[in-house]
């Protein structure tokens, strides 16, 4: 299949798993035959040249520095979420180049996504969407209705020629709970994958009656890294000891350090920056139980499976995205989004409470037969084949098929800050 | 005129109407609504006479929901969802599922964001738009920006109309004057004319009455029928008045307005490109609606140099044009003194209505050209 790919961050620059994931499955389509081509926005972060398969011709307005907000915020806003003219122009352009059989959507926040999916609507282009965030939400609540309604987003039967995926069941939820979207079809719940390197090897838990914990990923608040401190003071203060937390990950890390410098916990939590993936199984391998109080609205966390693929057991937010596939006490521990606990399922770890074996190697199986990526990137391709259809190109050839975006684009302008005809 | 193009592939023609307001005292009462209400009856009184079939509905905004028949034309009111005040700016998101059953899309006070708004949804679902400018609004990004040429046709009230929007359009662009009710808008039973001059139109400067109340005549009895929008110039009208034989009807209903064309002897409208208060005007008259009630109801006509009056006043027999001031006093005067017009020009006038303003004919026309233009756009 020729397969264009839209998301509005790619690798060398990336937020978060979201990005990687993305030029993850690009590798493997491409791995596969198919012949891909991403459509994506300039990265500012050095990086190797770019593939010939990676076209940077969006723009994005998001993630951003935005110090001229105040010039402009509601253009700011406008472009972020409702639209963009210039990606629309791109788009355009792109799909006159490389005639898809079907685009495949990613993130859209910061490009401009309503009008994006309305283009391709308008021209019948056949589109999927892999959700790995709110994005139908962001795109519906970025702007008021009558500024939706120029581009059909007021209307959720309007997505319906999309196949949409997503990531859990969790995030579809969230996307309706937090109004003004409503899926007109079931969702596709692909749920994530790990990339595992060789066989499960049975491995020894708490070896020498020390337990290590482990965090990885962003080092953010909600992703419970200032829970994991506070829990961390509680078993000091209670005169737990023999363990050790190890943080691994870029972002807010100098003020975590000072926070643990401050909660006098210093000598058992200890933040290593970012390491390369190949490390980071190393570390899962050598470590009991994975932290991971993120929050409610984590939609899938691709690092607490990875760690689970070596049997290190997933401590997680009970109602979170991840939790979908996690049974608890089966292959991993579901708990309370609180310090308490948090600190109440490590005490449980570290005195052998917890069952670390039996769950670490369930959980293990699990992962490397429920979450393998070859069986995630079969799903992605089935709902990609399901779109497939014939769709008229000439209809982009159309002299005014860039006057129509134009209009749209000026008019939403000019209803959402009330400008008078 | 017509543009000329084959048709002979359409067999059917589903037309929606759109419009930001519709002709009722919730909404707006102006000659723009009222076009829409006769051009949907007009069509229907054409449908008979076409070589396809013709239905048509009418959508339109306003306060709340509501649906009506006009004249067996089903029209349905949609809330306004735009909170700005400016109603030319109306837009509800409901048009996106109803206009899809349709094949042609007109499009009315198209220089409007209203229009605009309306024109992305018939270019979106790939349906035949038609646009027509009734003089509510001049949307730069339609002009001259482009966003005209989102249009597979204009159909435009008048020749001087069609000069205003031309330059901006390339494709079909028909000038369509009418249609007129010649039913309702009819001669009286009895000949009874009074000497007496009628101006009706909503009371506005660039309608410049002021000017006719300058100009008439000692004894010269002059009726005013339209409501006060404008409260200063209102007052200004009243002033001037004093001392001459001027009534003012504030509130004619149809009925009113019928008998007041009917008892009258002679129509003039004066409007202007330059109000009392020297402000510019720049569509002052796209089609002149009353002055061809009145010549429907076989009533002579004076009227102003001004915009698309003098189309309306192509045989002098019935119907003067008049350049300024002084013409208009000596028109006035003739007419005082019983020199014009002659015995006869009220048949002709009513004569000429109907068979080029009256329904069938103004429908027919406009019905091929909906055809001419969507045959072309969706080809054989």
């Amino acid at each position: 299949m020729k397969i264009l790919v839209v998301s509005n961050i790619y690798p060398p620059f990336w937020i978060g798993g979201y990005e990687l994931i993305c030029a993850s499955i690009v590798a493997e389509l491409r791995a596969r035959g198919h012949d891909v081509l991403v459509a994506t926005t300039p990265s500012h972060i050095p990086g190797p040249p770019d593939p010939p398969h990676v076209r940077r011709c969006l723009r994005l307005s998001a993630h951003l520095p935005n110090y001229a907000v105040s010039a402009g915020e509601l253009w700011w806003v406008h472009a972020r979420d409702t639209s963009d003219l210039d990606n629309v122009f791109a788009l355009h352009r792109m799909l006159g180049e490389f005639a898809p059989d079907v685009v495949f959507l990613w993130n859209l926040h910061g490009i401009g996504g309503l009008h994006l999916i309305d283009f391709l609507n308008v021209h019948r282009v056949p589109w999927a969407i892999y959700l790995g965030d709110r994005v139908f939400e962001q795109m519906v609540n970025g702007a008021p209705a009558h500024v939706n309604a120029i581009f059909r987003g007021d209307d959720p039967d309007y997505f319906a020629s999309g196949g949409v995926m997503s990531v859990s069941q969790h995030l579809v939820d969230e996307i309706t709970s937090l109004g003004n979207f409503s899926f007109p079809r079931p969702p596709t719940i692909v749920h994530g994958y790990v990339l595992t390197s060789g066989p499960y090897i049975p491995r020894s838990y708490r070896p020498g009656g020390r337990t290590r914990f482990l965090a990885a990923g962003r080092v953010a608040e909600h992703k419970g890294i200032g829970l994991i401190c506070d829990a961390v003071a509680r078993l000091t203060r209670l005169g737990v000891g023999g363990f050790e937390v190890n943080i691994f990950g870029d972002g807010d890390v100098a003020f975590y350090v000072n926070y643990v410098n401050a909660l006098s916990i210093a000598h058992c939590v200890t933040f290593h920056g970012a390491v390369p993936q190949q490390q980071l199984d190393d570390q899962y391998r050598s470590h009991d139980a994975f932290l991971f109080p993120t929050w409610s609205r984590e939609p899938f966390a691709f690092a607490p499976f990875e760690a689970a693929a070596h049997g290190c057991v997933p401590i997680v937010t009970a109602n979170c995205g991840c939790a979908e596939r996690i049974v608890d006490n089966v292959h991993g521990i579901k708990i309370e989004r609180t310090a308490d606990a948090l600190a109440d399922a490590m005490r449980r770890v570290i005195d052998g409470t917890i069952a670390l074996e039996r769950i670490g190697t369930a959980t293990a199986a699990m992962v490397r037969t429920d979450l393998s990526f070859s069986g995630h990137v079969d799903k992605i391709v089935g709902v990609l084949s399901g779109q497939r259809r014939q769709w008229d190109r000439s209809s982009i050839d159309d002299p005014r098929a860039l006057l129509l975006p134009f209009v749209k684009h000026h008019l939403s302008l000019a209803f959402r800050v009330g400008a008078t005809s | 005129m017509v543009a000329q193009r084959p048709f002979a592939a359409v067999s059917r023609l589903r037309v929606a109407h759109v419009s930001p307001g519709y002709f009722a005292d919730e909404s707006l009462i102006g000659g723009g609504e009222r076009y829409v209400s006769y051009i949907t009856r007009a069509l229907r009184e054409a449908g008979g006479s076409l070589p396809f079939s013709l239905s048509q509905a009418v959508f339109a905004i306003g306060r709340k929901d509501l649906a009506f028949s006009d004249g067996g034309v089903p029209v349905t009111v949609f809330a306004n969802q735009n909170p700005s005040p400016d109603t030319m700016a109306g837009m509800s998101g409901r048009l996106w599922q109803v206009l899809g059953d349709f094949d042609v899309i007109h499009v009315h006070q198209a220089l409007t964001f209203f229009g605009c708004y309306c024109a992305v949804i018939a270019r979106s679902l790939g349906k035949t738009l038609i646009m027509t400018d009734l003089g509510g609004g001049d949307c730069g990004l339609l002009l001259e920006h482009g966003g005209l040429r989102l249009a597979d046709g204009l159909l435009s009230i008048s020749q001087f109309a069609r000069s205003l929007v031309g330059p901006y359009f390339r494709g079909p662009h028909a000038a369509i004057v009418g249609p007129v009710d010649t039913a309702t808008f009819v001669p009286p039973v009895a000949q009874g004319r009074r000497r007496e001059v009628l101006c009706v139109g909503r009371l506005l400067p660039h309608k410049g009455i002021d000017r006719v109340i300058d100009a008439l005549p000692a004894g010269l009895a002059l009726r005013i029928v339209g409501r006060p929008y404008h409260r200063k110039y209102y007052s200004l009208l009243v002033r001037r008045a004093r001392g001459k034989q001027v009534t003012f009807v504030l509130d004619a209903d149809d009925a009113g307005l019928l008998a007041c064309y009917q008892s009258a002897g002679l129509f003039v409208q004066a409007s202007t490109f330059t109000d009392c208060y020297g402000h510019q005007v720049r569509k002052p008259e796209l089609m002149g609606l009353t002055t061809l009630e009145a010549l429907a109801t076989g009533l002579p006509v004076a009227v102003a140099d001004t915009a698309s009056l003098p189309e309306l006043a192509d045989d002098p027999r019935f119907a003067l044009v008049f350049r300024d001031d002084a013409e208009l006093r000596t028109v006035l005067a003739r007419f005082a003194a019983g020199l014009w017009p002659d015995p006869g020009a009220s048949e002709l006038a009513r004569r000429n209505s109907v068979d080029r303003y009256g329904f069938p004919v103004v429908g027919r026309q406009i019905a091929e050209f909906y055809a001419a233009v969507h045959a072309e756009r969706v080809g054989p």
